[in-house]
C-alpha cells in the first residue's frame, strides 16, 4: 500500500472532470427538490469561480505561452470545473480547486501540443546558475536592484517563457499569485520539498536571466 | 564567569551564519518559515547587510515578476466563458428526456 497519496487524492474529478457532471440526474425519477440543488449549486459556481478569470487566464498564458491556446485552456478549465462542481467541498479553497481543474487540463489535453524539449537540465548547471545568483557578489549585484525595475515587462515575461516548465508554474504560482508551498504542492500533485527545489531553480534562473538581459540592455551600470 | 561564557557560547549556536541564512531566504520571504527560525532569521538580517542586500534582490525579483506577468483576461474570453456556463445552466433547467 501506498503510503504517498498526494494531497487533494480525493479530488477525483481533477483527474477526469468529465465524468462527473453525473451528479445532476439521480435517478429516473423526477425530483424538484434533487434539480434546485444542481441549480443553486450553478449558481454558486457562477457567483463563486468566475472571480479568477483573469489569475486562470494568467496562468494558462504561462503554460500554453501563446493566447489562443490560453484562452482555449481558460474556457475548458471552466467547463469541467462546472461539471465536477458537485465534488467541490464548501469552504475548502475555491481557487486552489480552479487551478488544479486548470492544471490538469492543461496536462491531459495540451501539454501534448507544446514543443518544450527542455523539461529539465543538468543538475550541475542549475547548481552552477544557483551559486551564482545566490552568491553575495554574483548575479545582479545589490547596487543594481534598480535596474529591475527599469526592465520593460516583456523581458520579464520572456525570462519566465524561457524557465522549464516545471520551474516556470512554480514560480508563478508563489510569486505571482501568492499560493503557499503547500497549496502549489496540492495544485502541482507534487511534494512540499519538489516545490521548494524548483522555486531555488527557478528563481535562481529567471535572476541570472534577468542579469543578463539587463546587461545586454545597458541598464543598471 | 560561567554563566556568561555559557551565555555566550548558547548564542553563537543561535546565530545564523550567512550560509544558514541564505538557506532560509526563499522562506523567509515567501512566509513559511517558522516562529522560531524567524526571529533567528531577523536577528541575523539585522546584522549582516551582505544578507539584507539578498533579501532585497529576492523581493524586488518577486515583485517585479508581480508587476509585469499579471494580466488580465480579454473581454472576447470573459464573455465566452460566462455565456458559456449561462448554457450550461440553462441545461440544467431543463430536464432532457
Amino acid at each position: 500500500m501506498s503510503r504517498s497519496s498526494p494531497p487533494l487524492a480525493t479530488d477525483a474529478d481533477t483527474h477526469a472532470p468529465d465524468d462527473s457532471a453525473a451528479a445532476d440526474p439521480p435517478d429516473e425519477v423526477y425530483d424538484p427538490r434533487a434539480e434546485e440543488s444542481a441549480l443553486e449549486r450553478a449558481a454558486r459556481f457562477e457567483a463563486d469561480a468566475l472571480q479568477y478569470i483573469d489569475q486562470l487566464y494568467s496562468a494558462a498564458l504561462r503554460m500554453t505561452r501563446n493566447a489562443p491556446d490560453a484562452e482555449d485552456l481558460v474556457q475548458d478549465a471552466y467547463v469541467k470545473a462546472f461539471a465536477a462542481f458537485a465534488q467541490y467541498k464548501p469552504g475548502t479553497n475555491l481557487k486552489a480547486w480552479m487551478f488544479r481543474i486548470l492544471t490538469n487540463t492543461f496536462i491531459n489535453s495540451y501539454r501534448k501540443k507544446q514543443r518544450e524539449p527542455l523539461q529539465t537540465q543538468s543538475d550541475e548547471i542549475e547548481d552552477w546558475q544557483i551559486a551564482r545568483a545566490s552568491s553575495h557578489n554574483g548575479g545582479l549585484k545589490s547596487a543594481e536592484i534598480e535596474a529591475l525595475d527599469r526592465l520593460p515587462d516583456s523581458d520579464v515575461k520572456d525570462a519566465l517563457a524561457a524557465l522549464p516548465e516545471d520551474y516556470r508554474m512554480v514560480v508563478f504560482y508563489v510569486d505571482i499569485e501568492g499560493f503557499s508551498y503547500r497549496e502549489v504542492s496540492e495544485i502541482m500533485n507534487t511534494p512540499i520539498g519538489t516545490v521548494m527545489s524548483r522555486l531555488h531553480r527557478g528563481r535562481a534562473q529567471l535572476r541570472n536571466m534577468l542579469a543578463d538581459y539587463a546587461k545586454e540592455r545597458g541598464v543598471g551600470r | 564567569m560561567n554563566r556568561h561564557s555559557e551565555a555566550s557560547v548558547l548564542a553563537a549556536h543561535a546565530a545564523l551564519k550567512c550560509h544558514e541564512a541564505m538557506a532560509k531566504l526563499h522562506r523567509y520571504i515567501d512566509e513559511e518559515l517558522t516562529l522560531h527560525e524567524l526571529e533567528h532569521m531577523q536577528a541575523h538580517l539585522d546584522e549582516c547587510r551582505n544578507c539584507w542586500n539578498e533579501l532585497r534582490m529576492a523581493r524586488g525579483l518577486r515583485d517585479l515578476l508581480r508587476r509585469s506577468c499579471t494580466e488580465k483576461a480579454p473581454d472576447e474570453l470573459r464573455s465566452r466563458v460566462t455565456d458559456r456556463i449561462a448554457t450550461l445552466r440553462r441545461e440544467l433547467a431543463t430536464p432532457t428526456p
